[in-house]
């Protein structure tokens, strides 16, 4: 039998190319460059304190990052958030166990979830648009329902799970995040579930074509993002201790943004978790020293847009550079 | 004499596509290009378009040596190819079409508008043609199309007017149509290269005849010269040569059968059944339903009606999955497209239909997928460096061994196999036969859709002959002749 090695030898090189190098190159920069600038950066609570800042967006986009490998896009998640924290803040309301009311409100997000996934598939419209429609539509909901009152009551465990820390240091929600991404990283790298999705990205015909259920999975990618919607939403309603209709709002691109910056190709197909594990505390460090440096929202703002950029166009920059070499 | 063509040659890697051909267009005339696929006629065409350059011979135009380095030089010159898929833009209107890249300005440095849709005007009145200058393309018929595109090569002041296939898949309103259109080119002092396979518009048509027949020149006359037998005899009179394995395998029981599928405009009333270790071919034009049935057959579009028998049982194929489960597979024709992801490995796409058999509980086993592909690599012979190798690094012929490969994974029975060797190197297309000499020994049975006579005739037990979604006849390949397949092909007898 003929040896076919599985990949060429390792050259140190070709590290240098690797998406998520490069994130971990700009991760540690800001680390530096951060601690240099204020005094206040490297203390262990702030540190750990401010994974609050991130952590629910970063949440859904372990499942957005799913949704775009496919070659999807989701637009209604933050819409999602306001549907189903309103029902948390309503079935609190009415009394139900607290166990009913988290049941109920992930049910919420699971359907909205599943209602764009329906629609996609079956009359085979392209996601931009449907969640484009769902996002004014869950959004809109949501208005109608509490027009200008608000839910300030929720279930202790709710409180408790936004707010709170396991032994008094982890945040229950990074906790959440943090084991979640290992989950994730294994189904996307190591199971045939994942490299299912990839085919679906990379051709959706020759996947098709190859017997894969491409529309089940898409609708199940995008029920999945409900889902988890439904559970960032109870993870940020219980830490502001109070529902308005707008709560998220914009949250959708900001979550696009940290998959993107993560190297998860906006048409599909290439990706990884580690790289968008990488860009949210990217991002997370980016704000959170900004704030301690008293920068206005704009400012994070614009050196957001500068980052993603970046670190979008050096790989291409690099290849063509080595390219010309050649 | 309006072109004339002397002792080309092309070859690729080491491939004659044409030898010494001659080929001389009269001033004010319509020639037909003829010949099987594979003959030579797209070669001569791009050619001509400046696509390919000839490795020798010489290209005079109204009797003065010329050289066409590219396509602008060709256009230029005066040359335009109306191709069988038309590079056009729908969103635009016909106008729009006409002039695209060559707009009229007024002084001020504006656009024309007015003037140019006052001479497109022209240009379809000249034509008798029936389209308005501002519809637009989408909304327009596939003749129509055609139209356009004659009317943009003649704001290029075009007078030699190559035509690839006009009629494929136009009715026969639409294709009287289009024969005035080509009188009236003609009466305007064009010349027109003619390519099609139907012999009959081709006689009615054309006023000169040119056939090709593995990249050499067979026979070029005037059409009254001539008749449908003996240009089918041209065309189609070679021996079936021995690059083809023939199997001496002995066929045996019914395995697979297909009773009364239908599908609205687009096949009716097909029956056929396939027996075990037979290779079954499928021939007819583009367009006679032969892909459509197989997508059928494979889950990918629904049957109107019909069942489907697999030893001799009935099965319900609801989507891909299903035929593949069954032990039904099938290669599409459309390879980049539907057969392969460019951007995954080889390994990756060799084990693609069979990932939930290389896992357990949908963990992958590397193993597995490395054995599997090295399996396949050693009985297919797939040239690859690297597992993780992305498959668009692979040339066409590795490439189709790659989406070979997968299907094989899944221990097929029957094979469907579309075009399996359209746009591969000779070299690889005898392993691909020779390849399914090998299988059906092993027991499995293959259909095979392809438009090479030899191929179907080289390779085939029986044949399946369509036109227009509707099966003509199925011959015994030892009884009959390329004449009568192409005859029936073709809508004859």
């Amino acid at each position: 039998m003929s040896l076919i090695p599985d990949k060429p030898p390792f050259k140190l090189l070709d590290i240098l190319y690797k998406k998520e190098f490069i994130l971990f190159v700009v991760l540690v920069s800001i680390l530096i460059i951060n601690s240099n600038i204020s005094p206040y950066f490297l203390d262990l609570y702030n540190l750990i304190d401010s994974t609050f800042l991130f952590s629910e967006k970063a949440i859904i986009a372990l499942t957005m990052t799913f949704v775009i490998i496919a070659r999807q896009i989701d637009l209604s998640v933050a819409s999602i958030i306001a549907v189903s924290s309103v029902v948390l803040g309503y079935t609190t309301s009415l009394g139900y166990d607290t166990w009913l009311v988290l049941l109920l409100t992930l049910l919420s997000g699971t359907l909205c979830g599943a209602f764009n996934g329906a629609i996609i598939t079956k009359f085979a419209i392209p996601s931009i648009i449907v969640t484009i429609g769902t996002m004014s539509l869950f959004r809109g909901l949501a208005y109608s329902f509490l027009e200008d009152s608000y839910y300030n009551k929720f279930p202790k465990l709710v409180g408790k799970l936004g707010g709170g820390y396991l032994y008094g240091y982890i945040p229950y929600a990074f906790l959440t995040f943090i084991l979640l991404a290992f989950v994730f990283a294994f189904i996307l790298h190591k199971t045939s579930i994942g490299k299912k999705i990839y085919s679906i990205g990379n051709n959706p015909d020759a996947a098709l074509y190859t017997g894969i259920a491409v529309d089940k999975y898409t609708f199940v990618l995008f029920t999945l993002n409900g889902l988890f919607s439904a559970i960032a939403a109870i993870f940020l309603s219980g830490r502001l201790s109070s529902v308005r209709p707008n709560i998220a709002f914009g949250w959708e691109l900001e979550i696009i943004t940290m998959v993107v910056l993560g190297g998860v190709y906006i048409y599909g197909g290439s990706g990884s978790i580690l790289g968008v594990v990488i860009s949210i505390f990217i991002l997370g460090m980016l704000s959170f020293g900004l704030g301690l440096l008293n920068v206005p929202g704009v400012g994070i703002i614009i050196f957001t847009g500068l980052l993603l950029i970046l670190s979008i166009g050096f790989p291409s920059f690099v290849r063509t550079l080595r390219r010309k070499n050649e | 004499m309006k072109l004339e063509l002397k002792n080309i040659s092309k070859n690729f890697h080491g491939v004659k596509a044409l030898q010494n051909v001659d080929f001389q267009l009269q001033e004010n005339s319509i020639h037909a290009l003829l010949g099987e696929n594979g003959a030579g006629k797209s070669t001569l065409v791009k050619i001509l378009c400046g696509v390919y350059q000839p490795d020798s011979g010489i290209i005079n135009l109204n009797n003065k040596q010329q050289s066409i380095p590219d396509p602008s030089a060709s256009l230029s010159l005066g040359i335009s190819a109306i191709h069988q898929e038309s590079v056009m833009f729908d969103e635009l209107s016909v106008t729009e079409n006409v002039f695209i890249g060559n707009h009229i300005t007024k002084s001020n440095g504006l656009v024309d508008w007015g003037l140019m849709q006052d001479k497109t005007n022209q240009l379809l009145k000249d034509l008798e043609a029936n389209i308005e200058p501002n519809e637009k393309i989408k909304d327009l018929s596939i003749a129509q199309r055609h139209i356009v595109q004659i009317s943009r090569s003649l704001i290029h002041d075009a007078d030699i007017v190559i035509m690839d296939e006009p009629t494929a898949s136009l009715s026969q309103k639409e294709i009287n149509e289009l024969y005035t259109i080509i009188r009236n080119l003609k009466k305007q002092n064009k010349s027109i290269i003619f390519i099609s396979h139907k012999l009959d518009e081709v006689i009615e048509v054309c006023d000169e005849f040119t056939v090709l027949r593995d990249g050499e020149l067979i026979k070029s006359d005037s059409i009254q010269n001539t008749n449908k037998d003996q240009l089918i005899t041209y065309m189609a009179g070679r021996e079936v040569n021995q690059i083809f394995p023939k199997n001496n395998v002995t066929i045996e029981n019914e395995i697979f059968e297909v009773r009364n599928l239908f599908k609205k405009t687009q096949f009716k009333d097909i029956n056929f059944n396939l027996r075990k270790k037979e290779i079954l071919g499928f021939y007819g034009l583009v367009g006679s339903g032969r892909t459509e049935i197989m997508k059928s057959i494979f889950g990918i579009t629904k049957l109107d009606e019909g069942e489907i028998l697999f030893k001799d049982q009935k099965i319900l194929i609801r989507k891909p999955s299903d035929a593949i489960d069954q032990g039904i597979v099938y290669l599409s024709e459309e390879r980049q497209q539907l057969g392969m992801t460019g951007l995954m490995s080889v390994k990756d796409n060799i084990n693609m239909a069979v990932m939930d058999r290389n896992s357990n509980f949908y963990v992958m086993n590397t193993l597995k997928e490395i054995k599997n592909s090295s399996a396949m690599q050693e009985k297919l012979n797939i040239k690859v460096s690297y597992w993780s190798q992305l498959t668009q690094s692979l040339s066409g012929g590795n490439q189709q061994k790659t989406v070979i490969a997968k299907w094989l994974s899944t221990k097929p029975e029957v094979l469907i196999l579309d075009e399996p060797t359209k746009g591969i190197d000779v070299r690889s297309k005898s392993a691909v036969h020779e390849f399914m000499g090998e299988l059906v020994e092993e027991g499995m049975s293959i259909m095979m859709i392809s438009s090479e006579l030899p191929e179907i005739l080289g390779m085939c037990d029986r044949v399946v002959v369509m036109y227009k979604g509707l099966i003509k006849d199925i011959l015994n390949v030892k009884e009959t002749s390329s004449e009568q397949i192409v005859k029936l092909a073709s809508g004859e007898s």
